[in-house]
């Protein structure tokens, strides 16, 4: 019979054993708390803590994955890129859907459409589940459309997305040659694009320095004719630029729009409860 | 008569003990292995996030290392990457300095480590002690076998030698053998500047508005600019992509201001806690293809 010592001992190195996951599920609370409050960069840091205490390769692989998530939501996506190289490492069978997506967004986030179509391609082609596929679709046909492939965009798509590729299609673009021309009158080039408070500031400042240029002439204050002369200058030539400028701006945010419309509103996200199994929920 | 009896298998006094007492140590050896595993774990995270330039979590994974229970050599090197992010912080000051030179004079410690805190010190330390930083390069430039801290503590005393004749005279193997395989280190960090403040003369007019500004007006009159980056960061910052033409992307970013603050479509939180809207320069120069 065991001695009543040994049995104390026992049971004490049992239970330390088996508080082991339970501290696992207890160190989950900070990183799932920071991100709620927002501090992505420091839930990247305890995901990539938890994965370093992982002696299981695919469920390090999971932590690395959620290190690249709460990296991306924070919007640091040369970070998020380390962490999926070392989740593509460990994990790369058992990640391949979600690995899939996020090196997509990356691609999106850092305006390389050619990977972002091919990894929302992959995305379609890996993924069984129809909420998947319905996200590699619809993030197909955003990468497209910034790639100014409008006829593929609609491939594959149907109602609200659909209609968002033809409404941008029906739409037209404004031309920056016409803006940074229109620009040589100041605030014109703002008023070509819709930017009516701009059009009417730039033309303000410049009316304002243009009379101060030429009352300080009438007086001989040369010197600070010369400073108000190379204002004048800047904002000048900022009235061209801001012509340019504003058809880019114009173009880009009736491009965001469609895609927004085309992507709708919600992502895919990790689910809190069954992490380190990773699981995504979607919203659509 | 006696009662017989049964034979047993009687255990040997203090059996039980002796059990325990593996058990225990056994408990003991496995936890300890647990407490400098864990500190293994959290100094590769310190180091890979030194590695990214995220030198302040780095500083606490440090303290965190430090805190538990690690062996010689992990303590050492985790002494070494708290001490050299405190020398990275804006604030650095004589405790990174005290922090750095207490662990390349302590010879109980690796001398890799001591050899890497040498020339970090050395650097830190060159235009205050020439002297001083000499010994230090030179400690680390014969002593150490990590090819990155050779060529590393190769430069910082090359430089600092040709700066200073005297030292120059004083050491002259070690300057003879610095000019003779110069040729052969790598081009690193060390010793060529980022793109972003390499100087042009196109540069300079947004430089000098820019940092007028910035040293004598901003101070003056607080930080007003409800966008982010301020509009004096932005010039430098537009002045240093695109020469001259900065001005006019400034012009053309002081006439938006108003209506892109009243938008607040993106906004940042700075470290100190105010909030501004995000106005960042690739937002309008991206259809001018790659920033130089």
């Amino acid at each position: 019979m065991m001695s009543t010592r040994s049995s104390v001992l026992l049971t004490v190195v049992t239970v330390t054993l088996a508080t082991g996951p339970i501290r696992a599920a207890e160190a989950l609370i900070l990183p799932q708390t920071l991100e709620r409050e927002g501090q992505h960069h420091l839930a990247a840091l305890e995901y990539r803590r938890l994965a370093l205490g992982e002696t299981d390769a695919p469920h390090a692989g999971r932590w690395y994955w959620l290190a690249a998530h709460a990296y991306a939501a924070g919007n640091d996506w040369p970070l998020a890129g380390r962490m999926l190289d070392q989740a593509e490492d460990l994990a790369p069978l058992e990640l391949a859907v979600p690995l899939s997506w996020l090196r997509a967004e990356q691609a999106l986030a850092e305006r390389d459409w050619a990977s972002a179509e091919f990894y929302f391609e992959s995305l379609g082609h890996a993924a069984d589940a129809a909420a998947w596929r319905e996200v590699a679709h619809r993030g197909r046909a955003a990468a497209r459309l910034y790639r100014g492939d409008i006829a593929g965009a609609g491939l594959g798509l149907e109602g609200e997305p659909l209609e968002a590729v033809e409404n941008y299609a029906a739409g037209r673009n404004r031309k920056p040659w016409v803006g940074g021309l229109l620009g040589l009158v100041p605030g014109l080039g703002y008023g070509y694009s819709g930017e009516t408070g701009n059009a009417l500031r730039s033309l303000f400042l410049n009316s304002l320095f243009i009379w101060g240029l030429v009352e300080t002439a009438e007086d001989d204050q040369w010197a600070v004719f010369s400073v108000l002369a190379f204002a004048e200058f800047t904002w000048y030539s900022g009235s061209i630029y801001g012509g340019i400028d504003a058809a880019h701006r114009y173009n880009q945010r009736r491009l965001d729009q469609a895609v927004k419309r085309i992507r709708g509103e919600s992502r895919p996200r990790p689910s809190p409860v069954l992490v380190p199994v990773l699981t995504l929920r979607f919203d659509f | 008569m006696e009662p017989t009896r049964t034979p047993t298998t009687r255990r040997r006094p203090g059996h039980a003990g002796r059990g325990a007492a593996t058990l225990l140590l056994a408990t003991l050896v496995a936890w300890s292995a647990q407490g400098s595993g864990k500190a293994a774990d959290a100094l590769s995270l310190a180091e890979a996030l030194a590695a990214e330039g995220q030198w302040s979590l780095a500083g606490a994974e440090c303290r965190r290392v430090l805190l538990g229970v690690p062996d010689t050599a992990t303590a050492g090197r985790a002494r070494l990457l708290a001490a050299r992010a405190q020398a990275r912080r804006p604030d650095a000051g004589a405790a990174a300095v005290a922090a750095l030179e207490e662990l390349w004079r302590n010879a109980d410690l690796d001398t890799e480590i001591r050899c890497a805190a040498a020339v970090e010190w050395g650097r830190l330390w060159a235009a205050e002690a020439p002297r001083e930083a000499g010994d230090a390069l030179n400690f680390a430039y014969f002593q150490t076998r990590d090819t990155a801290t050779f060529h590393q503590a190769g430069r910082a005393l090359f430089a600092l030698l040709r700066k200073n004749r005297a030292l120059r005279r004083e050491q002259p193997l070690a300057w003879q053998t610095l000019q003779s395989c110069r040729g052969t280190w790598p081009a690193d960090s060390m010793a060529v500047r980022p793109p972003s403040t390499r100087f042009t003369w196109q540069t300079l007019p947004g430089r000098l508005i820019g940092g007028f500004y910035r040293r004598q007006i901003g101070p003056a009159i607080g930080m007003r600019c409800e966008l982010h980056p301020s509009c004096s960061a932005y010039l430098l910052e537009a002045c240093q992509a695109h020469g001259l033409l900065g001005f006019s992307l400034l012009a053309d970013r002081l006439v938006r201001e108003p209506s892109v603050a009243a938008a607040r479509e993106q906004t940042v939180t700075l470290p100190d806690g105010r909030t501004r809207t995000a106005d960042p320069l690739r937002a309008h120069d991206f259809w001018m293809g790659a920033t130089p």
